[in-house]
């Protein structure tokens, strides 16, 4: 069982990342409104890829169509860019689209293990369609496509390839032959040649065999050939036949092999020999030489990233980390246990060090594997406003900045919805409706969305800017109070009018459109960052744009906390939390109308909580002159903590709190999760922005 | 009989299966809390620790006096005695305890008790149903002990659960 799935995981993946490869290659072509030969050559051998991997797993319909744009680029990649006029090229793009939405469609319905679309045929007709008007703009080009019926036309047979001779007999500077045939019906014929080619040449120098036909890599019409007359490969050397035998025996579908020796030809037939003979190896005709260099570098590109890189299970990731972080703790448990009290152990200290380095090391290399770029997440936006300035007609770029910053596996899988969320939410709001009203205020007629990544050391900060409308606090404010979430007694301030908007049910458009719109958008942004421990926070000037910043903690898993004591607990607080500490007299608390305590630091008041009594623990310091305050931000709520003492700061491994302790709403309460101190015991960490709500909340 | 399994079809085999099972006994493990004689399934038993420091858990009910760390992972305690609604122990000295660390479908619990009596297998059908009158909390059943040494109520770990 698992080694089929295995090979379906893999297929998956590799198509998947072939597809987002393709979509930026086409998302980048389409800026500039044309193919580059690159870009060609590149989207031809991920089609080619995508057609091959998908008959190997028998998916029909996918190799169809793969197939057929794989025709399409072919024409494109003879003739240049040039092929396709003006009026054709929004339609090609349109169409390598919907393909990548197609593939991902029925790559999805293969994870799912649902049946696959059996009905192509208008996908395919669209691409004929295109194919055709592709054609009939040139007729009189030499270059027909390989996938018409005609043989090439005679003119053209002189640069492009070799014609095909009846039965070719070999080569005398390619004396030892091999003619392979494939299982009858086995589809794909050219493509298996291929890859037998593709093993040879794994060994043997490119210019020490030729193959016949020459082409089967790029022209899926010489399949026919093959089945007919074999495929046919010659080398120089007998030893290099020699190895290629049992490459050929082993490979898939191979019916029959015969090895045979050149014998100069009994009746001369100068025709079959002419292209060969014309041409030494090194220099062979024109087309196959440049196809099968940038296939050679394709194949190079290919396996690049296969000997460097592995797919490994997260789960095993996590699992790992997990290891590592008990050994982390366990190491300190060890070399500060009390059982050492008063002993001087100079080799003990001197090997204490020096695992302590190691297991430093080992944490920060394990902590690096779950960092991936947001690259990946970044890219898929593209797409996006690509779409919507289509539907929307309303041009706008956007810019990325930053995308190699790297961040923990989960918020990047996380941050995907957010992020797409924003970006809608500028296009459809944000940017203007008409450019008459860009070109009036101002501003370029092509809206800019900025998305910007960068990392702070302790949090990443991903910035979505548009320079649009920016937010009408007049609009929001009387809309918040129809939806009941403002009262209108009240006086608002910019912000919190901003605040609003990232309010459960709130949506200032009046219509629902298929983008943004339903009220769910924002609040959704601002609960899924707030569960990857992150914030969102918005501003905006009118008639300049607005800017969403997202803050997210860099990795969920280990963070920087300062130990404090109440009593006889142990608590963490986040140190990205904590502005200052401070020791106060009863003198400087003020007691304001309902009995709470405020504190004036840097002119400013803050309330004070007291930890003791919000969670009703026996111990602990009641005079405020026994214990410290601690100044604490997050997001908009800024107070000040009062705990027992500051005990030091130290890095702590973050864990869940069991789910039953869970189920008790205990996160509401500031407590967020745990940690393990060096001596074994619990360090509850809490959560600085909800102990805030709980306290007032209480 | 044989034969009747052997040319019995899946469905009947079913049908045939829980007579066995009836007269299948079940490991329970006895433990005391105020008096009384508990019983929890011996399967879902992990662990009997001792001692082990218990970290206070604020704004949790009373029963659940905190969380411990059993060699890395985080679990929760429930003391049966105050959720049974019954009083602290005792001439409790501070800082020992016993506790018995279940894992119920996966969601590992820890229970507070006074002490652990002993290991006993008890034939399913002896556990009856209790007296419908006498709806007792976290107890699903109860059976009299082979040795005479008196009655063992059955903990319902469902009721452990914090669905309640």
């Amino acid at each position: 069982m698992g080694n089929g799935n295995e090979i379906l995981d893999m297929y998956i993946y590799e198509t998947n990342t072939l597809l987002e490869q393709l979509e930026n290659i086409v998302l980048e072509a389409e800026k500039v409104d044309t193919f580059s030969q690159e870009n060609v050559n590149e989207i031809f051998r991920i089609m080619h890829t995508i057609k091959g991997s998908s008959a190997m797993m028998e998916f029909g319909t996918l190799t169809t169509i793969a197939h057929r744009i794989e025709d399409l680029f072919f024409i494109i990649r003879e003739n240049t860019m040039e092929v396709v006029s003006e009026a054709n090229r929004p339609a090609l793009f349109d169409l390598v689209f919907q393909s990548i939405d197609y593939f991902r469609g029925e790559v999805e319905k293969v994870e799912a293990n649902q049946p696959l679309d059996e009905d192509i045929d208008s996908f395919l007709s669209n691409v004929n369609t295109l194919i055709s008007k592709i054609k009939g703009e040139e007729p009189a080009e030499p270059a027909s496509p390989p996938a018409a019926p005609e043989p090439p036309p005679a003119e053209s047979a002189a640069p492009a390839a070799p014609a095909l001779p009846d039965l070719p007999q070999g080569d005398k500077d390619f004396p030892y032959a091999v003619r392979v045939f494939f299982d009858e019906g086995c589809g794909m014929e050219s493509l298996r040649s291929f890859m037998l080619v593709a093993s040879v040449r794994d060994y043997c120098a490119e210019s020490d065999f030729i193959f016949s036909p020459a082409d089967v890599e790029q022209n899926p019409a010489t399949s026919e050939t093959v089945v007919e007359q074999g495929f046919l490969m010659m080398f120089k050397h007998p030893e290099d036949r020699e190895t290629a035998l049992p490459i050929i025996k082993s490979s898939g579908s191979v019916r029959e092999y015969q090895p045979f020796d050149y014998q100069p030809p009994a009746q001369p037939e100068p025709e079959p020999q002419a292209p060969a003979q014309a041409a030494p190896p090194e220099s062979k005709p024109a087309a196959p030489a440049a196809a099968a260099q940038p296939a050679a570098q394709a194949g190079g590109g290919q396996q690049h990233p296969k000997e460097t890189l592995i797919s490994v299970n997260l789960s095993k990731l996590d699992q790992l980390n997990a290891i590592v972080g008990e050994i982390v703790i366990t190491e300190s448990m060890v070399t500060s246990s009390p059982d050492l009290k008063g002993l001087n152990l100079d080799t003990f200290s001197k090997s204490a060090r020096q695992l302590r380095k190691l297991t430093d090391e080992l944490q920060d290399v394990s902590m690096s594997l779950r960092m991936v770029p947001v690259s990946g997440t970044f890219q898929k936006m593209n797409r996006i406003v690509r779409d919507m300035t289509k539907k929307l007609n309303r041009p706008a770029k956007l810019t990325l900045i930053g995308e190699n910053t790297e961040v923990d596996k989960t918020i990047v899988d996380n941050i995907g919805d957010p992020i797409m969320h924003m970006i809608r939410n500028s296009m459809d709001h944000g940017i203007e409706e008409t450019q008459e009203e860009r070109i009036a205020a101002g501003k370029d007629p092509v809206g800019e969305i900025i998305l910007s990544a960068r990392d702070t050391g302790s949090e990443v900060i991903i910035e979505i800017i548009d320079d649009g409308r920016g937010v009408n606090d007049e609009a929001v404010l009387k809309k918040a109070i129809r939806q009941g979430i403002a009262s209108p007694d009240v006086e608002y301030t910019h912000r919190e009018i901003l605040n609003f908007l990232l309010a459960p049910g709130f949506s200032t458009n009046v219509e629902v459109t298929e983008f943004s719109g339903r009220g769910v958008g924002m609040d959704v942004v601002k609960r899924s960052v707030e569960e990857l421990g992150g914030n969102v926070t918005i501003s905006s000037t009118l008639g300049q744009g607005m800017t969403t910043t997202i803050r997210i903690p860099l990795t969920m898993a280990i963070m920087d906390g300062m130990e404090v004591s109440v009593g006889d607990s142990i608590f963490t607080i986040p140190i990205n939390n904590i502005r200052s500490s401070m020791k106060v007299t009863a003198q400087d608390v003020i007691h304001d109308s309902s009995s709470g305590e405020v504190i004036k630091a840097l002119d400013n008041f803050y309330p004070i909580i007291r930890a003791k009594d919000l969670y009703q623990l026996n111990n602990g310091c009641t005079e405020i002159e026994d214990g410290i305050l601690l100044w604490l931000e997050s997001g908009d709520c800024s107070y000040c903590l009062f705990v027992d003492e500051l005990l030091g700061e130290q890095q702590v491994v973050v864990k869940q709190l069991p789910g039953y302790v869970n189920s008790f709403n205990i996160k509401n309460y500031g407590i967020s999760g745990c940690t393990l101190l060096g001596d074994g015991s619990i360090s509850i960490i809490l959560d600085v922005a909800n102990l805030y709500t709980a306290a007032h909340g209480a | 009989m044989n034969d009747e399994i052997l040319f019995a079809t899946e469905d009947q085999l079913a049908d045939l299966a829980p007579a066995e099972e009836a007269i299948d006994s079940q490991k329970f493990l006895i433990f005391l809390c105020d008096g009384l004689r508990l019983g929890v399934v011996a399967e879902w038993v992990v662990e009997i620790l001792t001692n082990l420091p218990i970290t206070y858990l604020p704004m949790m009910p009373d029963y659940i006096p905190g969380i411990i760390n059993m060699r890395g992972q985080i679990i929760p305690i429930v003391d049966v005695r105050l959720r049974l609604g019954k009083m602290h122990m005792e001439d409790e000295n501070q800082g020992s305890n016993l506790i018995i660390v279940l894992n119920i479908e996966g969601t590992q619990l820890g229970i507070l008790v006074d002490a652990v009596d002993q290991m006993i297998d008890i034939p399913k059908e002896n556990i009856l149903p209790m007296p419908a009158h006498s709806q007792q909390l976290l107890v699903s059943g109860m059976c009299s002990l082979p040795d005479d040494s008196g009655t063992m109520m059955v903990l319902d770990c469902d009721q452990l659960m914090p669905h309640d």
